[in-house]
């Protein structure tokens, strides 16, 4: 499934950088528009390569803005052929533009849901975007020692922890913390599972930051973006200090 | 109860930098200590001057009511902070309890 979103959104891609730049040239030629075109495939191309946009968001733009003005274009039933869309649109005599970018939308949910890692979005740094609610239930195979998974799930703090900064340790607390209250298992590494057939599927599920009232702290002079950009280090964090710790450290 | 966590942030640039910690900024420790993550309750702004340390203290409310109080324990900041303007120490023991599904 994920495959083919991504194959959708790549026809449509090609489908503008081929023939749509045609039809414009045909039709808007030297005129502002035609340049805004042009630039904006340019750019989609760029960042679908660099895996900066999402086959969803490539979906909603052409759906909705400059490019929605080609969304009744037909597909050539090669280029249909060549990124072996046929089996998705069986039934279809003619496939449109609009049709691969509905598709994109409609199971874009679903690929959501089986996502199997948590990621930064795009511009977190600089400019935090807000961070939906989502769970995610991941297949445990029989071992109740759910900590490899949160692992795998949240390796993307792995990436940050050069600059001395954390968040994996954090969401596995939170999850601990919220499985003792709602009366779920809580097993940690160090302990042997309980579970003697080994071969049981269990499942956990797994809350992004949100679920627990987490955002972002990042922006402009925050500590965080000024640390991920190199302007200062955070060289020492003692929790629990008694109050006059800065002061007699000083001293020391 | 407010618990009290001592920073030093490094500036080595030739420039004065301006750092802010938005209210809610969330410090982890160790998960394997056991002891509580925190949030800050309140929002701190310094200015570092061009290549010095800064050392200073600030002050949280706790986010996991399981665990124990942390102690002169090594933590790190997290790029999360707790959304909420004001920080409420029970508000935030029954959000991080009762996530949402």
């Amino acid at each position: 499934m994920k495959s083919k979103i991504k194959d959708c959104a790549k026809v449509i891609l090609y489908w503008h950088q081929n023939i749509g730049i045609e039809i414009a040239t045909e039709n808007y030629f030297k005129q502002d528009i035609y340049y805004k075109y042009r630039e904006l495939i340019n750019d989609l191309h760029e960042a679908f390569l660099c895996n900066e946009i999402k086959p969803e968001k490539i979906a909603r733009i052409q759906l909705n803005d400059l490019l929605n003005r080609f969304s009744h274009e037909k597909i050539p039933k090669g280029m249909i052929k060549e990124f072996r869309l046929e089996t998705i649109f069986k039934n279809k005599e003619i496939i449109r533009l609009e049709d691969l970018a509905k598709y994109i939308l409609e199971y874009e949910t679903e690929y959501d849901q089986t996502e199997s890692v948590f990621d930064f979005p795009q511009g977190w740094i600089d400019e935090p975007s807000e961070l939906k609610p989502k769970s995610v239930t991941i297949q445990t195979s029989g071992n109740s020692n759910f900590d490899p998974v949160y692992h795998a799930y949240y390796k993307i703090f792995k990436g940050i922890k050069q600059y001395n900064l954390g968040g994996l340790d954090l969401m596995v607390a939170a999850h601990n913390t919220a499985k003792i209250y709602q009366n779920e298992p809580v097993q940690h590494s160090d302990e042997p599972s309980c579970n003697e057939n080994t071969n049981v599927e269990e499942s956990t599920t797994i809350n992004n930051p949100a679920n627990f009232n987490f955002q972002f702290a990042t922006g402009t002079n925050t500590l965080i973006t000024n640390v991920l950009k190199g302007k200062i280090r955070i060289t020492r964090v003692v929790v629990g200090t008694c109050r006059d710790w800065a002061l007699k450290d000083k001293t020391e | 109860m407010k618990i009290q966590a001592g920073i030093e942030i490094a500036n080595d640039t030739d420039e004065e930098v301006e750092v802010i910690l938005p209210v809610g900024s969330i410090i982890e420790l160790d998960v394997s200590e056991e002891m509580q993550n925190i949030a800050l309750s309140a929002s701190y702004k310094f200015t570092i001057p061009p290549y010095s340390t800064l050392k200073t203290q600030v002050e949280g409310v706790c986010l996991n009511k399981d665990l124990s109080e942390p102690s002169m324990a090594s933590g790190r900041f997290t790029p999360f902070r707790y959304n909420s303007a004001t920080i409420d120490q029970d508000e935030v023991w029954s959000t991080v309890s009762n996530p949402e599904r």
